[in-house]
């Protein structure tokens, strides 16, 4: 009977040890949101403070974890001493010994506190560069608005951003707080109403970055992502350009219906254009993401799906599957197959 | 012992004709049986009460988690809705704090302060009743709002605006307010009763710097305690005048500033996080003397030590705000501040461990989970340090490295140090013995089961993984983890179950514990188990700093280490010293008292306030719940908030009251 | 064999009196000190809200607008006399003198009563008169909360005074009782100090730094 037992304990062994291997083999450090993985001097200084933490942390954490381990095996005894064994040696401390361990703390803390205060000044203030390019923020229930005050572009929930620049960003909630991360170009700042923040990052790689909203905001929280893409100057001055026109209107039948229900709505008082501004047309809503260049974004419902054909499809039939709470007022307009489909032709023609 | 059905206190004459409101209850004079425990004022059976309470808690906020992990384990999961998974947290959080830990730290403080100090009772045994109920009332009140589907989901920190009518129209968030308050009341009204006893009812002897480092933990926390509540009660009084009458603290169109609640919310909430760990420290420091058989080392540093952490708890709290854009100034301010707590923080680690150097180890289970609480604390701790950094936190805040951490201090340091200490004082409470064969395997399934439900998390927080979310994408590199966190948190269950099916057990036929099971140190372990309920039948007067072991083991006072500064203050001549015949540690003068000894009667009026004031927070729930018009709910407010302090009233007026008892003179 | 009586606190020994510590103090003040000092964390956030909204407020009325700083100057020498006839009515009771208690006791509570009915004139000729509500602007809000709450305590303090005189009239009531009234005088000096701060804060800084109007 021994044998089975211990083979399949053998077999168990084999296959925590592959899966685990398998896991730490799944340790990439250059996942979608690692903090490891740096793109820009923001994120960079953050990263080395961090390790500095780090390494003086698990330096003492191996040295009094060695102790203490080492005191466990080398100082037991017997569980139960018969009451006459004798006693160990009865100390009650030791002063000199107590206070170089203080000390000794004390200047660990120092070691990790200068580098921390450079630290904060270095990450607070953007660099002074005529090269800056403004942007502002806001936060809503969930999705982002980014609008570039200078070219007076609004775009929602995908961040363009030249390359090699320094980026300011200022930081407004139209609602609750939420907080703005793209852990490989900077770490997170909160966006409070009846509050100015300001952040600042740089990408110095090409490339792009996921984020997400890192302070609890209610339902989607969870579905409160976006994408920084990074384009060179020349690119970003042009797609500039280009999101500042007009949409054009469009010539396929099918998309023309469904610009009539977005301006229209399947019935009076529902039309998308109450919520959402498609440059160039009647549609000047303020409360949702502003629509004028929609196809031109890598994705959709702030980050959650990429933006295609089906996918545009599947937000208007199973919106609240898809993102739960979302203020759209979509359930209550009953679209039909046919509404759907001309408004996601419509919709995938603003480029 | 013979219990005999007891005449309330006899009402003198000439009292009569006031004492008219009195008669309507009559002083309950039952020892046993349900009403005994609905109506005692007796320390050790509040404290049980407590312990019982934290753990029917415990067992739901563990479910919550369960929930929580299942539904994290794989991507894209549907196990709960979003917003099941918002209340989810927001009451796993709440419950973990408020009903679990620090309960079961009260229940600690209530069974043992007074045996530790060599005192009866508490300073204030009906005050002490209250404070139970209001603590189980408001427990019972948040927990109800699951039964009408109205689970608050704003989150344990409810920032605002969060929590405004506008984006939180339900009855979650008064929910949560009003059984905040309950057990804000009730924590207030404890703390301030502990302070009055560590300082009034200490054994003659029993100077400050010989109490056990667990009532130093004890009196530090109930300062910490009364000190940080009021502000969060303005906080929550805020807010709910917010909801309630439409006041405008956090309305963000007049003016109202988000950030006045985070600051509000964590001046209290830094100093909860000491609440909640130090009384943990406290219960380690006990439990390694006695287990290395040597004195705590370093015993004025670590007492020190703990109060520095107490004090220092209040200059800290901005650094759960490092990310509001305090700017560069203050985050270095308390990025400083936060690194020095480092400091007395690991000088109590040396101290553990120079206690343990040189010592005798005898492993016996809260050994086990004192030990790893060190270990985990010390885990805790580093994260802690690494979070301090604001560039570093600046990543950090909001991921699951923070889950990771604070975890780390609260399972891995306080429920590990709790659980040793129900291990460690269960003989004594029930005079019975934990199964140390159980306890080992569920010392090392917890370990286990932990370190793979937690550890992780750091990793998943670095790779950008936030809290609070409820689902995650495909891809991001947290899948396989993320199972691995929930495979470890059910390995976490089957700890607890173990550890639940042996506390049953043992309580119905584990073996007889003598009054000293472990050779303790402390003056709890010189009376039997369970303890009398008079506790002393001579009240003990003190030698040392551990009385019950050097009465034990006199060579222990003769090692010349003892005799050092800190043991032989000037004033050592006013302390009592051991006469011809007594021994080293303590001794029991003058015999027993011929007139008995006088026990506090029980009451009606704690729990009877408690419950008025239970009633009126239902009532103005209920009240926010109901359309325009209707006010059956306020005038349920305003009545049960009448009963309340009517009882208050009853209960200033009928007195101490109660009855003596003559103990065996054999027994003692 | 334990045996268990009725306790009759006839005998009067000295032994079974537990009210006081091995610090000296009884329990029952050193319990009102350490609530004191929660209480102080209490008005402190309190005030702290009010100066940290202090000209946030962006709709009318304005502070400076409805404060009648003579009257309230009025109710707040009243009330710190009361403070003077609390001291006269603990040292009456420390004394026996049944009497001069009563009268004392009975003037510090009619001057916590006269504050309080200044409050409510006031509050009633903000709300009236100036229309400053407690939902219709920042200031109202935070003006009302945190007056109404000093309010409130000066209105247990009386509650608590008419308490104590109301049990002078049931036999017995001596200096033996002295701990009570002591106990309830710290409470009401120290409702007495925080109304300094208060009025201080509130009303008298705001000829120092006006709210500005328009916020």
């Amino acid at each position: 009977m021994r044998v089975p037992s211990s083979s399949l304990a053998r077999r168990l062994w084999l296959y925590s040890v592959i899966s685990f291997t398998g896991l730490l083999g799944g340790c990439s450090f250059s996942d979608r949101q690692s903090v490891f993985d740096v793109a820009g001097p923001v994120s960079k200084t953050q990263y080395d403070v961090q390790n500095i933490t780090l390494f003086v942390s698990l330096g003492i954490f191996l040295v009094v974890g060695s102790l203490l381990v080492y005191a466990a095996i080398r100082f037991r005894g017997p569980v139960d001493p018969p009451a006459d064994a004798p006693l160990p040696p009865q100390t009650h401390g030791n002063p000199m010994l107590e206070a170089g361990l203080t000390l000794a703390a004390l200047l660990l803390v120092v070691i990790m506190a200068i580098p921390t205060v450079r630290g904060i000044f270095r990450t607070y203030a953007a660099p002074q560069s005529e090269d800056a390019v403004v942007v502002n923020v806001t936060g809503y229930q969930w999705w982002w608005a980014f609008e570039y005050p200078d070219s007076k572009v609004v775009t929602a929930n995908e961040l363009r951003i030249p390359l090699g620049r320094p980026v300011i960003l200022n930081l407004k909630a139209a609602d609750v707080i939420h907080s703005f991360w793209v852990p490989k170009l900077a770490g997170k700042t909160d966006l409070i109403p009846n509050q100015h923040n300001q952040m600042w990052l740089e990408a110095t790689e090409p490339g792009t970055y996921y984020g997400q909203c890192a302070e609890y905001c209610g339902t989607s929280h969870a579905n409160m992502r976006f994408r920084v893409v990074t384009m060179y100057d020349q690119e970003f001055n042009a797609w500039l350009a280009q999101q500042k026109m007009a949409a054009a209107t469009p010539t396929d039948p099918l998309a023309r219906d469904g610009m009539d229900v977005f301006m229209k709505g399947p019935r009076v008082g529902q039309a998308c254009a109450t919520c959402h501004t498609i440059q160039g047309t009647p549609a000047m809503g303020l409360v949702g993401p502003n629509l004028t260049h929609f196809a031109s974004r890598g994705t959709l419902g702030s980050g959650l799906l990429e933006n295609n054909d089906q996918n545009v499809a599947q937000w208007l039939t199973a919106l609240d599957a898809t993102k739960p709470g979302n203020k759209m007022l979509l359930a209550h307009l009953s679209l039909s197959p046919e509404e759907v489909r001309a408004l996601a032709a419509y919709l995938r023609t603003l480029r | 012992m013979a219990l005999e059905l007891v005449e309330a206190r006899p009402i003198p004459e000439d009292r009569k004709r006031f004492d008219f409101l009195l008669r309507l209850l009559r002083r309950p004079t039952h020892l046993s049986g349900l009403l005994g425990w609905v109506t005692t004022v007796d320390h050790k059976r509040i404290g049980v009460l407590y312990g019982v309470t934290a753990l029917f808690f415990f067992f739901l906020g563990g479910m919550e988690a369960l929930l929580i992990r299942t539904q994290l384990a794989f991507p894209n999961q549907n196990v709960v809705s979003a917003d099941t998974f918002n209340q989810l947290f927001t009451m796993h959080g709440t419950t973990m704090v408020f009903l679990v830990v620090m309960p079961m730290s009260a229940a600690f403080f209530n069974v043992l302060v007074p045996l530790m100090i060599g005192a009866r009772d508490v300073a204030f045994p009906r005050m002490n009743a209250f404070s139970y109920w209001m603590f189980l009332f408001g427990g019972l009140l948040l927990n109800a709002s699951w039964l009408f589907s109205q689970a608050p989901d704003q989150g344990w920190f409810a920032y605002a605006p969060l929590t405004a009518k506008t984006f939180n129209p339900g009855q979650g968030v008064d929910f949560w307010i009003l059984s905040l308050l309950i057990l804000g009341i009730s924590s207030t009204v404890a703390a301030l009763n502990f302070i009055v006893t560590i300082i009034n009812l200490r054994a003659p002897g029993m100077t400050m710097m010989r109490l056990p480092v667990f009532v130093w933990m004890t009196i530090v926390t109930s300062f910490l305690i009364i000190l940080a509540f009021p502000v969060i009660t303005v906080a929550l009084i805020e807010l709910a005048f917010d909801r309630f009458v439409g006041t405008n603290f956090f309305n963000i169109s007049r003016g109202g500033l988000p950030i006045l609640w985070q600051h509000l919310f964590w001046v209290f909430g830094h100093p909860e996080v000491y609440i909640l760990i130090l009384p943990a420290m406290g219960i380690v420091s006990e439990i390694l003397p006695t287990f290395s058989r040597k004195p705590l080392f370093g015993y004025p540093v670590v007492v020190f030590s703990g109060a520095a952490i107490g004090f220092m708890g209040f200059t800290v709290w901005s650094h759960h705000m490092f990310t509001t854009g305090l700017g560069p100034i203050a985050n270095s301010a308390f990025s400083l501040t936060t690194m020095a707590i480092a400091i007395p923080t690991g000088v109590k680690i040396f101290n553990w461990l120079g206690t343990l150097w040189g010592g005798q180890i005898r492993y016996k289970v809260p050994m086990m989970f004192g030990l790893g609480f060190i270990l985990l604390f010390m885990i805790g701790g580093f994260s802690g340090i690494m979070h301090a950094a604001p560039p570093g936190d600046a990543q950090q805040q909001d991921t699951y490295f923070v889950v990771a951490h604070f975890h780390y201090v609260l399972i891995g340091g306080a429920l590990f140090s709790l659980f040793g200490g129900l291990y460690y004082w269960f003989p004594k409470i029930t005079g019975r013995m934990m199964s140390e064969k159980l306890g080992t395997m569920a010392f090392l399934t917890l370990f286990v089961g932990f370190n793979t439900t937690f550890f992780p998390m750091h990793w998943l927080g670095l790779n950008g993984m936030p809290r609070r979310i409820y689902t995650y994408g495909e891809g991001m590199g947290w899948d396989g983890w993320n199972l691995v966190c929930t495979v470890g948190a059910f390995i976490m269950l089957l700890a607890f179950v173990i550890i639940f099916y042996d506390l049953v057990t043992a309580l119905m036929h584990g073996p007889r514990a003598g009054k000293d099971p472990w050779d303790g140190r402390t003056l709890e372990w010189a009376i039997p188990s369970p303890p009398p309920e008079y506790n002393f039948a001579i009240a003990p007067t003190v030698f040392s700093r551990d009385p019950v072991w050097a009465q034990k083991h006199p060579e222990f006072l003769a090692h010349d280490d003892v005799v050092d500064e800190e043991e032989s203050p000037p004033s050592e001549a006013d302390l009592p010293q051991p006469e011809e015949g007594e021994g080293a540690g303590y001794a029991l003068r003058g015999g027993l008292d011929p007139h008995g000894i006088h026990m506090p009667a029980g009451s009606w009026h704690p729990v009877l306030s408690a419950l008025g004031f239970l009633v009126a927070a239902s009532g103005l729930i209920f009240s926010q719940a109901q359309p325009e018009g209707h006010h059956t709910g306020l005038v349920l407010a305003v009545l049960g908030l009448l009963f309340g302090v009517v009882n208050i009233y009853m209960w200033a007026l009928e007195g101490v009251g109660g009855y003596h008892i003559h103990p065996d003179p054999e027994v003692e | 064999m334990t045996s268990i009586e009725a306790y009759a606190p006839l005998h009067g020994a000295p032994a079974h009196d537990d009210e006081i510590g091995c610090t000296g103090l009884p329990h029952k003040k050193l319990m009102m000190w350490a609530f004191l000092g929660s209480d102080c964390m209490f008005f402190g956030s309190l005030i702290a809200t009010y100066v940290i909204y202090h000209g946030r407020s962006n709709v009318p009325p304005y502070p400076s607008e409805v404060f009648n700083i003579p009257l309230t100057s009025f109710s707040s020498f009243v009330l710190l006399m009361s403070s003077l006839f609390m001291v006269l009515t603990l040292a009456a009771i420390q004394k026996d003198d049944l009497g001069r208690f009563r009268l004392w006791c009975a003037s510090t509570a009619f001057g916590g009563l006269v504050f309080l009915g200044c409050q409510v004139y006031e509050f009633s000729t903000f709300y009236l008169k100036d229309h400053l509500t407690l939902t219709g602007n920042l200031f109202g809000s935070t003006f009302y909360v945190l007056t109404g709450t000093h309010g409130t305590h000066v209105a247990i303090g009386v509650l608590w005074l008419v308490s104590l005189l109301a049990y002078s009239w049931k036999g017995g009531f001596s200096s033996a009782n002295a701990l009570d009234v002591e106990v309830a005088g710290l409470y009401w000096h120290f409702v007495d100090i925080v109304w300094v701060v208060i009025f201080t804060v509130v009303y008298l800084l705001e000829y120092i730094l006006p709210a500005h109007v328009g916020g």
